[in-house]
């Protein structure tokens, strides 16, 4: 990439975020270039206190996670009760303000949508939060587990037998940071030529919206989707025992099994009675036994890359510690050097998502102490409170 | 009856931006309706003699389950990727259609696509090809592994790529192997991860003036959603387990059986109060004031088991604990909440209406965001769109003459209905509801409520 403005260079961003989610997007936000200040009550973000911690300096030590979450930004400790019009008046500098990931945000900061974009005709105003901000169920409690739940992901999660799974980690800030880092930037697009806008995210409906086959099966067919039964086809996609770990195989019209038979150096694969997604359902015992023989002694990734430079659609289940070291990610250099030392060593995470021909991603500084910009920012405040919480 | 959805003539944020969508199944196509959602033109270019895997098969719920005829154009899953776009139908193998295609990219802002690199390249339509005669062009390609790295030419589609990024080693039953979770995870990630690289890239045109290449590579979008590993893999502290249902952060989370058929409730105690909450609320079921969590955990499954999951959920709710009714589709159709705010779009499909996924937020401002009009036909708009990048009558005659233009399919037999009760025996699906007009009418918006 060669140097170019970066795409939100001069905007400014204000974050009223507690969590994950919101703090992903404003960092996105941050990634691209905008002026992000994330403005927190005196006690700050509860990711703050998770552990594991990252060595910053001698007798400093700062949450890892919350550190991923918050690079590329400054950060300001306000009172919300006496500190209000200091907030008013750090909102009409900014283009963007992003509020969550709780509904109880807007009270703890004594908001209302409706007066902040009165007041702020110009400004994209975002809330992003686990129901959304209006309608019957807005106050409701929820986890990552009751999102998955109210969105209809769990209902098919998992298996038959047994009973509704969700996704591994925290899946709902992703699919909800995601969604969030980009509607602001049409919105921000967008307000050039007509004005600002008040966009009042649901986590429940972004993990909702990825159900694009499931919902019509429903509506067109009245096909209702469930867990996965335990004998199905097991060359479409779920993991396979493999020497010390599992592999992935799917078989399509474009990738006939006789390749994969080939490439195992077991014929008995090929044989007609495993022809078709169907016949290797009714017979997934022998076909799994064939595969748990032919890859014995075998390491998943050179199964995985054997098949893949086969033409074969194939995967293998990787940690986070194969990820951290996978020759691919490296060569696209994925990850970068965080701030300090974790364990006694330097640290990375994942920083390239997409990579723009002309435009790239720097982490610029690592994320703020609480209060740490307070008096740059805001002067009149930052000399009451003084930086140094964790 | 009409082709566009009721709102759609509110301009959105991105009115003026053209897109040429070259791609095909979930991810790109995804993007490019939520581009037309949020006010952009796209115009969708599809091959005479290769259907997208959402217009017929598998993948394709057509409407009534019905076969034949033209049963490409009315499958729900292509109409929920596709929604608001227009369709030309353009024979790419002829050199006659790639110039067609050149003329229509030159009048465009974006184009996405996601062909295997050496398509384009055999073409010479690379984005720096294109740029020569339309600087200001952006362009997305959305491939397995991206377009560099030892891995860039291996194939791949999201289920094959889920394992290997990294979420399907934390996801499972405790003890239990992997498991993958969920339709096709990466592609809803490359999707918007896509369309937050166009946005920076368009933001950045308005500076530079120029259009930029986006090299969209799914693998390493799985690194993103684990950070939870990656730390504790680099601390070398213990690495998160597969343990179903529990979460970091609560005292307990589950789900639990509700009354009735494939009903449950998930539940999470987070701290001290709501436990206290639990234990008052189940106080029938237990032996004492004190219970350790697995006698609370059998002792909600004893209370939930004897009311609705939405029920329990009210109830648990309403004393300051996070649960929520593991909802199927109908459920969401019928959800108060999702009703509140409209979640569902509602496009009219071969004279009769039918609930898509909206977007999930509500927009406020003098644009709109919604789905402007169900997805097009097989070939739709042809004219309109050949018409637009001037050419002639005789012109377009003579493209469709040499079948570089067509108006239905080539050599494609029409999908043909699915044997439903064979899938619900083979249990892909629990069953085939009989009451969806009812629950789509209780569910659909009065007309004046918008």
């Amino acid at each position: 990439m060669t140097g170019s403005a970066a795409p939100l260079d001069g905007v400014r961003v204000v974050e009223l975020g507690v969590g994950l989610a919101t703090p992903l997007a404003a960092r996105m936000l941050g990634d691209l270039g905008a002026d992000v200040i994330k403005v927190e009550t005196l006690e700050g973000d509860r990711t703050r206190s998770v552990a594991p911690f990252y060595r910053a300096a001698e007798d400093d030590e700062r949450s890892a996670l919350f550190e991923y979450l918050n690079y590329n930004k400054r950060g300001v400790s306000l009172d919300p009760g006496a500190d209000r019009g200091v907030l008013d008046e750090l909102l009409s500098t900014a283009q963007v303000l992003l509020i969550g990931d709780d509904f109880a945000q807007l009270a703890t900061w004594g908001l209302d949508v409706g007066e902040l974009r009165a007041a702020h005709p110009d400004l994209v105003i975002e809330t992003l939060t686990p129901y959304g901000i209006t309608g019957p169920k807005a106050a409701w409690k929820a986890t990552d587990l009751t999102m998955q739940a109210a969105s209809g992901l769990l209902s098919f999660g998992g298996n038959a037998e047994r009973y509704p799974l969700k996704r591994g980690l925290r899946q709902s800030t992703f699919e909800a940071g995601l969604t969030a880092a980009y509607v602001a930037e049409a919105a921000l697009l967008g307000a050039r030529e007509h004005g600002g806008t008040v966009i009042d995210i649901s986590i429940v409906e972004c993990i909702a919206s990825e159900l694009v086959l499931t919902i019509p099966e429903y509506a067109f067919t009245g096909a209702v989707s469930t867990r996965r039964p335990t004998v199905i086809d097991p060359l479409s996609g779920d993991p396979l025992p493999a020497g010390p770990g599992y592999v992935s195989a799917q078989i399509t019209i474009l990738t006939p099994i006789s390749n994969l038979a080939d490439f195992i150096g077991d014929q008995r694969l090929a044989e007609p009675q495993y022809a078709t997604p169907e016949a290797r359902a009714t017979h997934a015992a022998e076909v799994a036994e064939i595969f748990r023989e032919a890859l014995a002694d075998v390491q998943p990734r050179d199964f995985f890359e054997g098949a893949s430079e086969r033409g074969i659609l194939a995967g293998f289940v990787q940690t986070a510690d194969q990820l951290l070291e996978c020759p691919h990610l490296n060569a696209r250099e994925v990850f970068r050097t965080m701030p300090g030392t974790l364990n006694g060593r330097p640290w990375r995470m994942p920083a390239v998502t997409a990579s723009l021909s002309r435009t790239g991603v720097t982490i610029r500084r690592a994320a703020p102490l609480l209060g740490e910009h307070t008096s740059e920012l805001v002067p009149d405040v930052g000399s009451r409170t003084e930086a140094g919480a964790r | 009856m009409s082709r566009e959805a009721a709102g759609a003539d509110v301009p959105g944020p991105l009115a003026g931006l053209k897109v040429v969508d070259l791609s095909t199944v979930f991810a790109a196509p995804y993007m490019c309706s939520l581009l037309s959602d949020l006010g952009a033109e796209v115009i969708k270019v599809e091959p005479p003699s290769k259907l997208d895997q959402t217009r017929g098969g598998a993948l394709a719920p057509a409407l009534g389950n019905e076969g034949g005829g033209d049963g490409w154009n009315w499958s729900g899953s292509f109409h929920s990727l596709n929604r608001g776009k227009r369709s030309l139908v353009l024979d790419l193998k002829q050199e006659t259609g790639r110039s067609v295609l050149r003329r229509l990219i030159d009048t465009a802002d974006l184009v996405v696509e996601n062909f295997t690199p050496r398509v384009l390249r055999g073409w010479g339509m690379t984005h720096a090809d294109l740029v020569t005669t339309n600087p200001r062009l952006i362009m997305l390609s959305n491939t397995g592994y991206g377009a560099t790295g030892p891995w860039s030419g291996f194939k791949a589609q999201g289920t094959s790529l889920e394992s290997t990024m990294g979420l399907v080693e934390y996801s499972g039953y405790p003890g239990d192997k992997p498991r993958k979770v969920g339709q096709s995870y990466p592609d809803f990630l490359a999707a918007w991860t896509g369309l937050y690289a166009i946005l920076a890239a368009l933001e950045e045109r308005h500076r530079s003036g120029q259009g930029q290449w986006i090299d969209l590579g799914m693998y390493q979008l799985g690194p993103v959603v684990i950070p939870e590993a990656l730390i504790a893999a680099q601390a070398g502290s213990e690495q998160p387990s597969r343990r179903g249902n529990a979460e970091d952060d609560t005292l307990l989370s589950d789900v639990f059986a509700c009354q009735g058929v494939e009903a449950w409730v998930a539940v999470a105690i987070e701290d001290d109060a709501a436990r206290g909450q639990v234990v008052e609320l189940v106080r029938e079921h237990l032996s004492g004031d004190d219970p350790d969590l697995d006698e609370l955990a059998r002792a909600l499954g004893q209370w939930t088991s004897s009311r609705s999951p939405e029920d329990a959920a009210q109830a648990l709710q309403s004393h300051g604990v996070a649960a929520a009714a593991v909802a199927e589709v109908r459920d969401m159709l019928l959800d108060p909440q999702m009703q509140h705010r409209h979640f569902f779009d509602w496009v009219d499909i071969k004279g009769v209406t039918r609930p898509i996924p909206g977007t999930p937020y509500v927009w406020t401002g003098s644009t709109a965001v919604t789905s402007r009009a169900r997805g097009p036909l097989f070939g739709e708009d042809n004219d309109v769109v050949l018409r637009s990048v001037g050419l002639t009558d005789e012109e377009i005659e003579t493209l469709r003459r040499d079948a570089v233009v067509v108006d239905t399919p080539l050599n494609i037999a029409p999908p043909r209905s699915k044997d439903l009760d064979a899938l619900v025996r083979a249990g892909v699906y629990r069953e085939i509801a009989t009451d969806v007009d009812e629950v789509l009418a209780q569910a659909r918006p009065r007309a004046d409520e918008g």
